[in-house]
């Protein structure tokens, strides 16, 4: 059964709501979804929400409106079946679902990266022996890890074994373009790779991961199924990118808040979570400290990226276009 | 044709009334040992169950956002009442007293440490120590396993230490634990500044205590002159200007080759070298000023009468490794700078000359 009108309109009406249904019309018209899956991920989206809201105390959805149904969607997309939720069904996997995939005359990145916070990486990543020589050598203090001077420059570290890079449930996030570095490498980080829940403080490292384990984890580019942050957007900008239909454009929010006519960031994909003993060694690099906020200016916020993501379509439309799923 | 099925949506619907209902209010429990049970249930089902999320009720929500349990109940702790987040966070601490330690459990511990730096479950300090060196230690069979565990008991410990007695105890006792030695001694920095700030009075007994394993960390692990005084810095903001500046030149120094390890690498840190974070004046009235190099006008005095013989000999080391240093920098070999120093003896230099300045003026003091 499909999503209902009231539910729709109350998307629509939301900000954020919105983005996801303009990135939803844009997948389905661009090929990259079959109109099953886009169906299918509203109905869910509601029944999930609905099932929440009967929970006693909303289950833990204590938000806004807003927040609220964006957090269901990001529970539908990165966690397993609730026990009791939908019993007679099975929950589809919405994850790694685009059908644009690369093919002939495709060269995989020998590397691809992906941007992870200082803190975590250090307690649920980091083998012991390499934790054990940075404590070592004076890279490891709290205060060092707290203003992400982990490491002076790039360094080959071992993973934890049974580790995993992303959740279990979830999709890791990378691209093939090194992040920046140097000065300022933190807040660039961010914008370019359109990081928008990283906040001031967030030390960050960038790790380096074998082209090879990507490809054989299912990579490929992102769709609204693979759980994207409010600024994720399914059509680049530039007509160079959209032809390059197997990858996915970061939204570089630096662009965003300055107004420029393109606001594509680095190329990005996909994949499974990867299993640090998979992986190898890898190698990481600091990029220092989050020092600013995106998103909360007339020129960045919610509602300045849906006049950007949804192309201009009205509120009528898009209703329409997903209406007729 | 797609093949995507579909929920049941079998009742009528208002959703635009549904989500524009009232907020609620987090779960609340009744009393710790409610919390205690949430807690340890919810851990199990996560850890072993594979429920995700779900393994949370009421906070369910905040597995959204973050990628492990520790985030999403940091983030769940911070909604929760006063009364209420001081239930959580005892009840960290009284599970991880409580847990059976047999090997399964042994990762429900890790996650325990991890959730109470999240939560800032200072309770846990309290019962660590109990738990060091048996239970879940005596558990692992093998050496890095222990180490690994070991190693999260530190730095849990290192970022909730703070001015309180059982911060000290609890770094203490890890300290003198068998995998501290098995590490190569990695966590001797770490463990310094913790005890710093959880101590910071105590400090001089702190860097005693530390000394040799300090020493064969540095050895060890190559720790480099940067990460030394990075390592010196952080003591110094613990601790505080004053209190350093007091005992500063009553550290054990520039000891003979051979003999036990010394606290040169704090004074090279704090005082010598290229841009140290300190600077050392005498004035001729008799004192000298010890104080910041980043300004701030802050400083701290001392009689040169109060100084102790050792301590005019640390003071004139100082002096001695400043300006060979700076030969050094200039282009000198080491045996040159020594020579270059040795011809300058007897006042040539300005900086030598301060200092036999400053013995004259204690000599006269003293008188």
């Amino acid at each position: 059964m499909a999503a209902s009108p009231p539910f729709l309109q109350t998307l629509a009406n939301l900000p954020r709501g919105r983005i996801v249904l303009c990135n939803l019309v844009a997948a389905v018209q661009d090929g990259l979804v079959p109109t099953g899956m886009a169906r299918a991920l509203l109905a869910w989206w509601e029944a999930l929400y609905r099932w929440m809201m009967d929970r006693p105390g909303g289950a833990g959805l204590t938000g806004t409106p807003e927040e609220d149904l964006l957090r269901c969607l990001w529970l539908l997309l990165t966690q397993k079946q609730a026990p009791d939720f939908q019993p007679r069904k099975t929950k589809p996997d919405f994850r790694l679902c685009c059908q644009h995939l690369a093919s002939g005359g495709f060269t995989s990145p020998a590397d691809f990266f992906t941007v992870k916070k200082v803190d975590a990486f250090v307690s649920f990543l980091l083998h012991d022996d390499d934790r054990a020589r940075l404590a070592g050598r004076g890279h490891l203090t709290v205060d060092a890890v707290r203003r992400g001077l982990m490491v002076s420059g790039v360094q080959t570290v071992r993973l934890k074994a049974g580790g995993f890079l992303a959740q279990p449930d979830g999709v890791l996030w990378v691209s093939p373009d090194p992040p920046p570095t140097g000065a300022g490498a933190a807040d660039r980080a961010r914008d370019v790779l359109g990081l928008i829940d990283n906040e001031p403080g967030d030390a960050l490292l960038a790790v380096q991961l074998p082209g090879d384990a990507v490809i054989q984890a299912r990579g490929r580019r992102p769709t609204v199924g693979d759980a994207g942050n409010d600024r994720f957007r399914i059509r680049a900008d530039h007509s160079g990118h959209r032809t390059q239909t197997h990858w996915g454009w970061t939204v570089d929010l630096e662009a965003l808040a300055g107004g420029g006519s393109t606001m594509d960031g680095h190329r990005e994909w996909v994949c499974e979570p990867l299993k640090a003993d998979s992986v190898g060694p890898v190698k990481i690099e600091p990029l220092g400290v989050v020092t600013n906020t995106r998103g909360q200016t007339p020129q960045d916020d919610h509602a300045a990226f849906v006049k950007r993501v949804c192309d201009g379509k009205s509120l009528d439309t898009i209703l329409q276009r997903v209406s007729s799923f | 044709m797609d093949d995507w099925e579909e929920p049941d949506l079998d009742e009528a619907l208002d959703a635009t009334a549904a989500v524009m209902q009232q907020a609620v209010a987090p779960v609340l429990w009744k009393n710790q040992a409610e919390v205690e049970s949430w807690l340890q249930v919810g851990l199990e089902q996560y850890l072993f169950e594979e429920m995700g999320a779900w393994s949370f009720p009421g906070a369910v929500a905040e597995f959204a956002r973050w990628e492990t349990p520790a985030e999403a109940l940091q983030a769940f702790c911070g909604r929760l009442r006063a009364e209420n987040r001081a239930w959580f966070r005892q009840s960290v601490a009284n599970l991880a007293a409580s847990l059976p330690p047999d090997s399964r459990n042994i990762l429900l511990f890790e996650h325990l440490l991890e959730i109470a730096v999240a939560v800032g479950a200072s309770e846990m300090l309290r019962v660590l120590p109990d738990r060091i060196g048996r239970g879940f230690f005596g558990q692992i069979p093998d050496l890095s396993g222990q180490r690994r565990l070991f190693a999260t008991s530190l730095l849990m410990a290192a970022r909730l230490s703070a001015p309180r007695k059982e911060a000290r105890v609890c770094l203490e006792t890890l300290i003198d634990a068998q995998p501290f030695r098995e590490t190569g001694f990695a966590y001797a920095g770490i463990a310094l500044v913790s005890l710093c700030r959880a101590d910071p009075d105590g400090w001089l007994q702190h860097l005693d205590r530390l000394r040799g394993p300090l020493h064969r960390m540095f050895q060890h692990y190559e720790t480099d002159d940067a990460a030394k005084r990075r390592l010196g810095q952080e003591v110094l903001e613990v601790v505080t200007l004053p209190k350093v500046a007091d005992s500063l030149l009553e550290l054990v120094c520039f000891e003979p080759p051979g003999s036990s390890p010394a606290d040169d690498w704090l004074l090279q840190a704090l005082v010598v070298g290229d841009d140290p974070p300190l600077e050392l004046v005498e004035d001729r009235d008799g004192v000298l000023k010890i104080r910041r190099r980043d300004g701030g006008g802050f400083f701290s005095c001392i009689l040169l009468e109060n100084i102790s013989n050792r301590g005019v000999h640390t003071l004139g080391m100082v002096r001695m490794n400043s300006w060979i240093q700076r030969e050094e920098a200039s282009g000198l070999d080491a045996v040159g700078a020594w020579q270059q120093f040795l011809r300058n003896l007897g006042g040539q230099s300005e900086e030598i000359g301060q200092f036999f300045g400053m013995l004259d003026a204690r000599e006269t003091c003293h008188a």
